[in-house]
């Protein structure tokens, strides 16, 4: 069987890009609790949703309307995808082909997806953010805003699958890893993934709200954090070498 | 997204954690998110406690679990349905691992977590190899 070819892009990515960010729950749910203050603070309208019929085990009514808990917003040339529920293997590749050709339809020219990444002591002082890009073209964009390479180490579950289709796709993608708390939700790591996508979007993001909330999206994202890692376990445990290596 | 620097962990749902999240209305106190790590001879619970002053921290032990209860400075209210509930203080029950050397047993707060360390009572032998 003949395999399918991928066409690559190597069109300049222009100066003031169309970036589509999609902050889904994973470690210190910093993905979740940043976009969806970007989309609170820079006051963004709902123009659609990512609705699988088989795998959606939640709604949510607003106004006496129905929506699904992946929905994308939009606000000039920015766009934002937020899931409220971690993205499993059943969804995965629904999700990502669908964010995908999202993208395609719209002219998005940058896919970001800000993430967490534990540290073990991390200074509050000095949080990083990491990055990691599907295409050499977005290493301007990760010097122009001081983000040092994601150089070594594994990434699993379905954020493998989601990567990997992202790496094939003729759009090129950043994900930003920001040091966190793995188990508990992060905000202050948030507020640092805030700031960087802040500086990619070119758009003043003000933090004052994010900052006196704090405590409170620690204590509201303990369901879903709970949920997240329930599924981040379940990676764990399938990263495990056969019984003969160990 | 999950990389190689991951410890293991214990998550809720185990059965060490008595209390869970969904307990909240049951149990009148927010359940706090806990995790339980397995470090060399220790064990070390962490507790996620926002909202909370060192000062206003209990921690007990008491028949083979450790009660930790914890004042939030300002209430935390839920709205369902147009029913507002308020929660004022923080609440987790975690029975003491295996092995656990109580008289031993410290906690420190530090950025809103509560983390307690439990030496293991070394019971251990060296064995010669010859």
């Amino acid at each position: 069987m003949l395999s399918k070819s991928n066409v690559k892009s190597l069109k300049k990515i222009p100066t003031q890009p169309s970036v589509l960010v999609v902050g889904i729950p994973g470690p210190g749910l910093i993905g979740t609790l940043a976009v969806s203050y970007l989309v609170h603070a820079l006051d963004m309208e709902i123009v659609g949703e990512i609705e699988n019929l088989d795998t959606t085990p939640v709604v949510f009514i607003d106004g006496g309307e129905i929506f699904g808990p992946i929905r994308i917003y939009k606000s000039g040339s920015f766009y934002a995808v937020l899931s409220d529920m971690p993205i499993d293997y059943d969804m995965v590749v629904s999700f990502v082909q669908s964010l995908i050709e999202f993208a395609q339809k719209n002219a998005i020219d940058i896919i970001v997806l800000p993430n967490g990444i534990q540290a073990t002591e991390k200074d509050p002082n000095n949080i990083k953010t990491f990055g990691l890009s599907t295409d050499m073209r977005l290493d301007a964009v990760m010097y122009e805003n001081d983000i040092p390479k994601f150089l070594t180490g594994m990434i699993a579950g379905p954020d493998a699958t989601i990567l990997t289709y992202l790496k094939n796709s003729p759009i090129p993608s950043l994900v930003l890893f920001t040091q966190c708390n793995f188990f508990f939700p992060d905000p202050e790591s948030a507020m640092h993934s805030i700031k960087t996508i802040s500086s990619i979007i070119k758009r003043e993001v003000d933090l004052t709200e994010f900052k006196k909330q704090m405590n409170y999206l620690r204590l509201q994202g303990r369901q879903l954090m709970e949920d997240t890692l329930s599924i981040l376990q379940q990676e764990k445990e399938t990263q495990k070498p056969p019984q003969i290596y160990k | 997204m999950v990389t190689n620097f991951i410890p293991s962990f214990k998550a809720e749902g185990d059965s060490f954690f008595e209390h869970h999240i969904k307990d909240d209305f049951i149990l009148r106190e927010l359940v706090p998110l806990s995790c339980l790590f397995e470090k060399n001879s220790k064990w070390i619970i962490q507790i996620d406690l926002p909202g909370v002053e060192r000062k206003n921290i209990v921690v007990n032990i008491t028949q083979g679990h450790i009660v930790v209860k914890a004042k939030l400075e300002e209430a935390y209210k839920i709205s369902t349905h147009g029913r507002v509930t308020k929660f004022e203080s923080l609440k987790k029950v975690v029975e003491l691992p295996p092995h656990a050397d109580i008289k031993k047993i410290s906690a420190k707060f530090k950025n809103g977590i509560l983390t307690i360390t439990i030496p293991k009572i070394d019971s251990g032998k060296r064995i010669p190899v010859k």
